[in-house]
């Protein structure tokens, strides 16, 4: 049998239930191996383990458990100083200590500051301090209770600005009342309110500009080379196609529409100046956006 | 019984209240009192003699002004300190050198001489002492300033949270930690010697 068997069939073997043949081997072994038969002995309780040895097992154990209970014991060495701990911890703690030279000596030089720092509270100055505060003090008004200096608000706003988070505060406070009054920076989706509403706005201004300019042009005797109601489907295909694909914000969609509207009036009317309207925006940037992918001018 | 045993035996709320009736004898007597007391906080947050000694000066100018404003004898010690402690952080913010204070000479500081111990006590007590307001210079401010208020100074634990506008709780956490870090510098310095 090897040492190996014969320790995980130890507590069998102690309590006299191994079978026979193997208890057999298990004697045999033990008549070879000193070292088990110290271990059946320590385990028997027939010897006791060197302190040295109980000291290194101990400490194997809770190496390898736990870990070692020092920074716990530290946490209660204060309230054991202080004789505020409660009785069970105490005993732990006591236990702990007889055994650990480090928590030792942190409760030892803990117990000498007790004792010392009281006797640092009060540093006498020199002799002529005295009478420094006595001729100081001669003849100075007292105040009554009722008395004390009220900080009127010009202090008070100054204290404020001095303080070193006004700054943080006031662009806290700043942020706040920006973003109600001007919108949040974020792209609206397609499909917000504000970019239906707007597009139908564009559609609407669009279609009637188209009428009265046709009507003019009828006027005039020319004739449109389209119908009106072929050129509102175009419009509206055209800004449907350049939203969705540049998702763009409710003014961009409004911008894009106007410079759409004017491109396809100078197609409709051969590059002929329009006739400009005093009612509707004109648009600010009269430079060509690049056309849609599926855009085909008219 | 000498002057520093006399001084500690007079009723403070006699002396406050002779103090707010006019009492020049009075003020003399809580100045006398008080005036360590002061001194030793004004020296461990500014660490300079000379500014704690104008510090503990302006203190008691201050404490005599606002005299009719403490009522109670036994808040006064409280008081004391955080009028105290206020002067010493308005101070250090004016040198803006609240970080790091000098290392007090603690030679140059007159310390009250104990007639009862024999020399060599006093010079292994002042060694000590010594040390240990080494290892107090090397804890952090925060660490410093609660061991000099709770050991020190030995105020409650729920006058310290108020002074420091703390919760309770955090106070005895802090104080124990900086009890241990303490120790644990003062067991270093030992070993370096």
């Amino acid at each position: 049998m090897e040492c190996r068997i014969f320790e995980e069939r130890l507590d069998v073997f102690v309590a006299g239930n191994l079978p026979a043949e193997e208890r057999r081997a298990a004697e045999e072994h033990l008549g070879e191996c000193a070292r088990c038969r110290t271990l059946l002995s320590l385990v028997r309780g027939e010897e006791a383990l060197a302190p040295q040895e109980e000291e290194g097992l101990i400490l194997s154990i809770l190496n390898t458990t736990s870990g070692t209970a020092c920074a716990n014991a530290t946490l209660l060495l204060c309230d054991w100083i202080d004789a505020c701990l409660p009785q069970d911890d105490c005993e732990m703690l006591s236990l702990h200590l007889d055994h650990c030279r480090d928590c030792r000596a942190l409760a030892a030089a803990l117990q000498e500051l007790k004792e010392c720092l009281p006797g640092m509270a009060e540093i006498e100055p020199d002799e002529s301090f005295t009478d420094r505060v006595l001729a100081a003090t001669v003849g100075l008004p007292r105040r009554a209770w009722h008395d004390r200096p009220r900080p009127d608000s010009l202090q008070w706003w100054r204290r404020l600005l001095r303080r070193p988070r006004f700054a943080w505060e006031a662009a806290y406070i700043g942020a706040l009342l920006f973003l109600p009054a001007l919108g949040s920076p974020a792209r609206l989706p397609l499909d917000a309110p504000e970019v239906t509403q707007a597009s139908r706005a564009v559609m609407r201004s669009g279609g009637q500009i188209l009428q009265e300019t046709a009507a003019a042009l009828t006027e005039r005797g020319k004739t449109a080379t389209r119908s009106i109601r072929d050129l509102q489907l175009q419009t509206r295909t055209v800004l449907t196609a350049t939203a969705q694909s540049q998702g763009r914000t409710a003014s961009a969609v409004r911008r894009k529409a106007s410079s759409m509207l004017d491109r396809l009036m100078r197609n409709l009317l051969g590059n002929s100046p329009v006739k400009e309207r005093q009612d509707v925006p004109q648009p600010q940037n009269r430079q060509q956006p690049p056309p849609a992918p599926n855009h085909r001018p008219a | 019984m000498d002057s520093v045993e006399r001084r500690r035996k007079m009723d403070l709320s006699l002396i406050l209240n002779r103090c707010k009736s006019g009492d020049a004898l009075a003020w003399e007597a809580l100045v006398r009192r008080f005036q360590g007391r002061i001194y030793g906080v004004a020296v461990h947050y500014v660490g300079n003699p000379e500014d704690a000694r104008d510090l503990a000066q302006e203190v008691f100018v201050r404490i005599y002004e606002n005299l009719e404003t403490c009522t109670d004898a036994g808040l006064f010690l409280p008081w004391l300190i955080r009028i105290t402690r206020n002067a010493c952080i308005d101070h250090l913010r004016r040198r803006k050198a609240r970080a790091h204070g000098k290392d007090v000479a603690l030679d140059q500081i007159a310390e009250p001489a104990d007639s009862r111990d024999t020399p060599e006590q006093q010079w292994t007590d002042n060694s000590r002492k010594r040390l240990i307001h080494r290892a107090l210079q090397e804890l952090t401010e925060l660490n410093r300033e609660m061991i000099l208020l709770k050991e020190i100074q030995g105020m409650q634990l729920d006058e310290i949270a108020s002074l420091l506008k703390v919760p309770l709780g955090t106070v005895k956490s802090r104080s124990n930690r900086a009890r241990i870090e303490l120790a644990q510098k003062v067991m270093a310095l030992s070993c370096e010697r």
